[in-house]
């Protein structure tokens, strides 16, 4: 086994593999941008390395530099995370020249995977129902401009070297389509470092179903069932849960092994998932491989009862899987929700900041993960992704309740999350009925506003705003009991707040 | 004691009383009696009318932000009226052409130059966060009549990007 990894990414994801290193006995490296310095993978790290100024493609996207940062440190092995150099076939490439294992499919797989448009052709060599489209990412808008005429609109504009939903676009008309396909190129090249994009037909109102992979490298590829992550805003995903209340168990087996076979066509190894859409009729079409670990791979964690990150690690070391295909099963039922720094109330427009208080929630059942904590900076340089709650219960019903409960104890102030519109989308009527699908949000929950509350909260919240000190008119005395922890009414004097009108 | 809060736009008094250990708050003629306990330097537990509240509490200038069981309040103290100016929505004569960055971030690309004529819906400046891309368009036909920023600039939430006169102005 790897005496010492190297965590090529930031913030929640690069805890999440900290944590698994520590519990395998393996030693962890973090690297870290200036804005990070504060972030919580520095302080959890064994080691930590500076790679460079904010921007990512000065740190998190520079290939030279974290490999140098491996080889100082004497890493063995480098996880990728995911975003960033995930899915980059030239670094999976850079660190096998450089004797060093890349947690993640070898460069051939990744390239021909992590490129949309190689992987269709791949999929479609195989008989894999796909979603029409463009089969080669193009410089020429004329190119675009046929595609279309072919398959009509509307069409979905994606960047080949993407994935989670940066610089895709639906174009409805050809007014929009060539501004279209310029900010995807500016997106995807911000965002992964490779301009190249394509496109295909949108489909309507579809579920998005995806499969879990694990492949070692003997040649075992085994399923770990469907996640179903039909909730999305900005067709990214925020809301995922498994397992899906679309399939049925012949459904079921037939996707998951249509997600191997494509697997093993492509000779991937490590953990990977396979995205399939589910149109109405419960028809199929092969949309993308991730060649990474993904953000909502927890909720499959819970219910197969397997830990993804370390078998990624150990596949990554040689070692056979540990199960076969009949030995797997999915018990009770998991909930994903994305906490992002996002404003629901404006678009989701981002919304960095500093967080005043982050308090997270507990109890049975319920797991976060988390890469913030109370007094950060969260930057405007990096995805929004504070953190991730998920839960998982005996069925969907009490999973769904769970959820919501926990997310109203989930407290963040100081910046705008996307805490309080989730568990709108959860309490939704149709969301509990199970009728979901990619417009879920658009259809249901559009120009989201929090629910009005009576007025007996705003008075409590009058009272303790007024009982707890005012910086301003009270200086002195508020600074004061902000660190003590005596309670006012024993000492029978309190500080008031707010602008005082005599006594 | 009597405080005054800003509510969405709205002042709201509370008079504050201390009887017997308990804390006998009066707001807009309501009067409510509350046992008080301090949890942390962020939250308080309040007991009134025999339900249980637990109030998280954060301070930033004069603003305090406040959760209660998933339930968010922004007050502000009224004794600042810079603050208060700050926080106004855009919209008074003065600021109509003022576009204005809508969250910190990196301007990415400035499509017009100063003199240029827009029309309604013409993109004009586009920031980006967190690896998306917003676009700021021209909400009326107009000439442009100041561009503050740059390419490749890192701005402040509200900075003042592009200034427009509108076109029916002589």
């Amino acid at each position: 086994m790897f005496k010492k990894i190297l965590i090529a990414n930031r913030g929640e994801i690069a805890l999440r593999v900290i944590r698994a290193c520590r519990e395998m006995g393996i030693a962890t490296v973090a690297v870290y941008s200036e804005a990070d310095r504060g972030s919580r993978h520095v302080q959890q790290a064994d080691e930590a390395r500076f790679l460079g100024p904010p921007p990512p493609l000065e740190s998190y996207l520079n290939i030279e530099a974290i490999l140098s940062a491996a080889g100082k440190s004497g890493a063995e092995a480098i996880h990728p995370g995911y975003g960033f150099l995930a899915e980059n076939a030239l670094f999976a490439r850079r660190c096998e020249e450089s004797g060093i294992a890349f947690i993640g499919p070898d460069s051939k797989a990744l390239a021909l995977v992590g490129d949309k448009v190689a992987s269709r052709r791949t999929a479609a060599s195989i008989q894999v129902p796909l979603v029409p489209g463009m089969m080669a990412a193009s410089r020429s808008m004329r190119e675009f401009e046929e595609a279309v005429e072919s398959i009509g609109y509307p069409v979905l504009v994606k960047a080949s070297g993407g994935g989670g939903g940066k610089g895709m676009h639906i174009v409805r008309s050809t007014k929009e389509l060539h501004s279209a396909v310029e900010t995807s190129r500016r997106e995807a090249r911000s965002a992964f470092g490779d301009d190249s994009v394509y496109l295909e037909k949108y489909i309507e109102r579809p579920r998005h179903v995806e499969f879990q992979i694990l492949a070692d490298h003997h040649g075992n590829v085994v399923h770990l069932f469907e996640r179903e992550c039909s909730i999305q805003r900005r067709y990214q995903k925020i809301l995922e849960e498994t397992p899906s209340v679309a399939l049925d168990n012949d459904l079921r087996r037939r996707m998951g092994r249509t997600a191997v076979a494509i697997m093993k066509a492509t000779h991937y190894t490590n953990a990977g998932t396979v995205e399939f859409l589910l149109d109405q009729d419960r028809n199929f079409y092969f949309l993308e491989v991730n060649a990474r670990i993904q953000v909502e791979h927890p909720v499959t964690e819970l219910v197969l009862g397997v830990d993804l990150v370390k078998q990624q690690i150990r596949i990554a070391c040689g070692e056979k899987l540990p199960f076969r295909q009949e030995d797997l099963a999915q018990r009770g039922h998991a909930i994903e929700c994305r906490i992002y720094a996002e404003n629901p109330e404006q678009d989701f427009l981002p919304g960095p900041g500093r967080i005043i208080l982050a308090r997270e929630p507990e109890g049975p059942g319920i797991r976060c993960d988390s890469g913030i904590y109370s007094g950060i900076e969260v930057s405007s340089f990096y995805d929004p992704i504070l953190s991730k709650l998920i839960v998982w219960s005996e069925d969907r019903e009490t999973a769904r309740r769970r959820m919501i409960a926990a997310l109203n104890d989930y407290t963040i102030l100081g910046i705008p999350t996307t805490i309080g519109f989730l568990a709108d989308v959860l309490d939704h009527p149709e969301f509990a009925a199970g009728r979901t699908h990619t417009h879920f949000i658009n259809q249901h929950l559009p120009n989201w506003k929090p629910r009005g509350s009576d007025s007996v909260l705003l008075d409590i919240a009058l009272v303790a705003s007024a009982l707890s000190g005012s910086k301003h008119s009270g200086a002195r005395q508020g600074a004061r009991q902000l660190e003590s922890p005596t309670p006012w009414q024993t000492t029978g004097k309190w500080e008031i707040g707010g602008s005082r009108h005599g006594l | 004691m009597d405080c005054e809060f800003i509510v969405d736009g709205k002042s709201r008094k509370a008079s504050l009383d201390q009887i017997d250990g308990k804390v006998v708050a009066t707001l807009d003629g309501r009067r409510l009696e509350l046992d008080v306990q301090k949890i942390s330097p962020h939250a308080v537990s309040l007991l009134a009318d025999g339900k249980c509240y637990l109030a998280h509490i954060a301070r930033r200038g004069n603003e305090i932000l406040v959760a209660i069981g998933g339930r968010h309040f922004r007050l502000e103290e009224p004794d600042q009226e810079a603050t208060l100016s700050r926080l106004l929505p855009a919209g008074s004569e003065k600021t109509d052409g003022m576009i204005k960055a809508p969250m910190p971030g990196l301007v990415i690309k400035v499509n017009v130059t100063e003199g240029s004529r827009v029309d309604a819906g013409d993109g004009l400046v586009v920031v980006e966060a967190m690896k998306m891309e917003h676009e700021m368009r021209a909400a009326f036909p107009a000439t442009v009549e100041k561009v503050h920023v740059k390419a490749g600039q890192q701005v402040d939430a509200f900075q003042p990007l592009i200034e427009l006169k509108p076109a029916d102005e002589k």
